[in-house]
C-alpha cells in the first residue's frame, strides 16, 4: 500500500461505485479486511472503505430473508432471524468461522466476494440456494450465488460492482440444513473438509436436496449425483449408503488435487452420512 | 460526492482524526502502516505485536464498540473511529476490576497476551454480565496464551463478572 494516495469513506452505495469506477486511480473496496488487508498490493492508489455503507441488516423482505453484505459474522451468529431459518444453520456456520476477533470484523459480503476454499458462506449459501444482489454503475441485479463463482463473472460484471445483499428464498425457512467443518481446532480458519446440506421432507420423502462440499477447491462443489439418489426418496440405511457411494464417486470424477484428498473425501462423506442419518431419525 | 469523506496523503502520510480512550486525537499515519504500529508509535504500547497476522489476539483493541485486531486494520481506516486501548480501561494506580481479577486468578504470567484478553473480556461482560463457561471460551478463542493453558483466564473472567456485579469474591 505504499503508493496509497486516497482513502475514501463513502456513505452510500452509489458513491462507492462512483469511486470504484474512477479510472484515474487504481481502487480497492474493503469492508472487514480480514482476507485482504495484509495482501493489498503497492499498485493500489485509492482505498474505498465501505464499512459505513447502510448494508448492515438482517430482515425478512417479501418472505425472503435478506442479509446486508456488511453484516459481520458475529452479528449473524447472534441474530434471532438467522437462528430461526433452516435449523439456524446461518448462525451455526457464522460461529464456526475462525476466532471471535475475526468474527467481529469479517463480513458475509467479503466472505463470498473473495473466493477461498476455507470460506464458510460460499458453500452454505449454495446449499441454501441463495441469491446475491450486486449493484454496479449500470444497474442493481440479482444473481444466483453459483453464478458469481463462474470464472468469467467478474469480467462480465465489471470491477465497479459491490455485493449489497444476500437473499435466502422463503421456501428455505423450514428446510433441514446443516453446516459442518472438520479442522485442527474450532478456531482454525483452515479446514480439512467442510460441507453444507439442505433439504426439505414432505410426507416422509426428501425434496430439493442440495449437497455442497467446501474446502477442497476455491469454489464450492455441488454433488448432484448424491442429490439424485436421495431426491424423492424416503431415507433408509440402504439409501444413505447408496448416497454416500454416489457422494464419493461424484468427488472422484472431479479429480481434485488437494493434498490428502482421499482422507478429506472420507471425512466429507461421513459428514454427509451423519446429516442424512439425523434427518432420518428426525434429530433435525 | 457530498457524503464521502476523502483523505489525501501528503508525502506518504495521512492525517487522521479519531477518539482514543475518550480523547479527540489527530495522528499522522503512514500510508502502508497498520493501526497497531501507529498506536504503538504514539505511545499506546499496551496492544502487543504477536503474530502480526490476525491469529494471536494480543493486538486487540476496541474499535467502535467491538474488539478488533489492530494488526489487521490499515491505520488510515481508523479515521473517525472511537478506539479504546488497554490504557483506557485501567492503570497501574487504578486497575479495572477485570485487571484485578486477572492478577488474583493468576491468569498473568509473561503478560504479553493479557491486554488483548482484558479488552475482549470487557466486551464480553458488557454484553453478557453472567457468561457461561462456553461463552467465555467462545469469546476468548482468538486470544492465544503460551504460558497458562487458559484455565486461569476462564477463572479470571468469572471472578471479574462477580466483581463487576459488586459481589464478594472467593479466592
Amino acid at each position: 500500500m505504499k503508493n496509497l494516495e486516497y482513502c475514501c469513506f463513502p456513505k452510500t452505495v452509489e458513491e462507492a461505485i462512483k469511486l470504484l469506477k474512477d479510472k484515474k486511480h487504481k481502487s480497492i473496496a474493503v469492508a472487514g479486511g480480514t482476507l485482504i488487508a495484509k495482501s493489498i498490493g503497492d499498485s493500489i492508489q485509492q482505498y474505498v472503505d465501505i464499512r459505513y455503507l447502510p448494508l448492515k441488516y438482517i430482515k425478512v423482505s417479501g418472505g425472503d430473508l435478506t442479509i446486508g453484505a456488511l453484516c459481520a459474522f458475529d452479528e449473524i451468529d447472534d441474530n434471532p432471524l438467522a437462528k430461526q431459518w433452516a435449523c439456524g444453520v446461518l448462525s451455526k456456520a457464522a460461529s464456526k468461522c475462525s476466532s471471535q476477533l475475526i468474527r467481529n470484523m469479517a463480513t458475509i459480503g467479503g466472505n463470498i466476494a473473495k473466493p477461498h476454499s476455507f470460506n464458510i458462506f460460499p458453500a452454505l449459501l449454495c446449499a441454501l440456494n441463495a441469491k446475491v444482489r450486486i449493484a454496479s454503475s449500470k444497474a442493481s441485479k440479482i444473481y444466483p450465488i453459483v453464478d458469481i463463482y463462474d470464472k468469467d463473472f467478474p469480467h462480465k460484471l465489471g470491477f465497479d460492482s459491490i455485493i449489497t445483499e444476500i437473499i435466502i428464498p422463503a421456501h428455505i425457512k423450514k428446510s433441514k440444513a446443516n453446516y459442518e467443518k472438520f479442522a485442527k481446532t474450532q478456531a482454525c480458519w483452515e479446514s480439512y473438509a467442510s460441507c453444507a446440506f439442505a433439504l426439505s421432507v414432505t410426507k416422509g420423502k426428501v425434496e430439493k436436496p442440495r449437497v455442497i462440499v467446501g474446502s477442497l477447491s476455491p469454489k464450492p462443489i455441488r454433488l448432484e449425483a448424491a442429490e439424485g439418489i436421495i431426491s424423492n426418496q424416503k431415507l433408509s440405511s440402504e439409501i444413505i449408503e447408496e448416497a454416500m457411494e454416489a457422494f464419493i464417486g461424484n468427488l472422484d470424477i472431479l479429480k481434485l488435487s488437494s493434498p490428502n484428498i482421499a482422507f478429506k473425501k472420507e471425512v466429507a462423506s461421513v459428514m454427509f452420512k451423519r446429516f442424512l442419518t439425523d434427518v432420518m431419525e428426525e434429530k433435525i | 460526492m457530498k457524503n464521502t469523506n476523502v483523505l489525501k496523503s501528503e508525502d506518504g502520510l495521512f492525517e487522521i482524526s479519531l477518539k482514543i480512550n475518550g480523547e479527540n486525537k489527530k495522528l499522522k499515519v503512514k500510508n502502508n502502516e497498520f493501526l497497531l504500529d501507529a498506536l504503538r508509535r504514539y505511545g499506546y504500547k499496551g496492544a502487543k505485536k504477536g503474530c502480526d497476522s490476525g491469529d494471536c489476539g494480543s493486538c486487540a483493541i476496541m474499535f467502535n464498540g467491538k474488539p478488533v485486531l489492530s494488526c489487521m486494520m490499515p491505520a488510515v481506516t481508523a479515521h473517525g473511529g472511537d478506539i479504546v486501548t488497554i490504557e483506557g480501561i485501567g492503570t497501574i494506580e487504578k486497575p479495572h476490576p477485570i485487571q484485578e481479577a486477572y492478577v488474583e486468578a493468576g491468569a498473568v504470567q509473561c503478560g504479553y497476551c493479557t491486554p488483548g484478553m482484558v479488552v475482549v473480556t470487557k466486551h464480553l461482560l458488557e454484553k453478557k454480565p453472567s457468561p457461561t463457561e462456553e461463552d467465555i471460551k467462545k469469546e476468548l478463542d482468538g486470544n492465544l496464551c503460551r504460558c497458562t493453558g487458559y484455565v486461569t483466564q476462564i477463572k479470571a473472567v468469572k471472578m471479574a463478572a462477580k466483581k463487576m456485579k459488586g459481589k464478594k469474591i472467593k479466592k
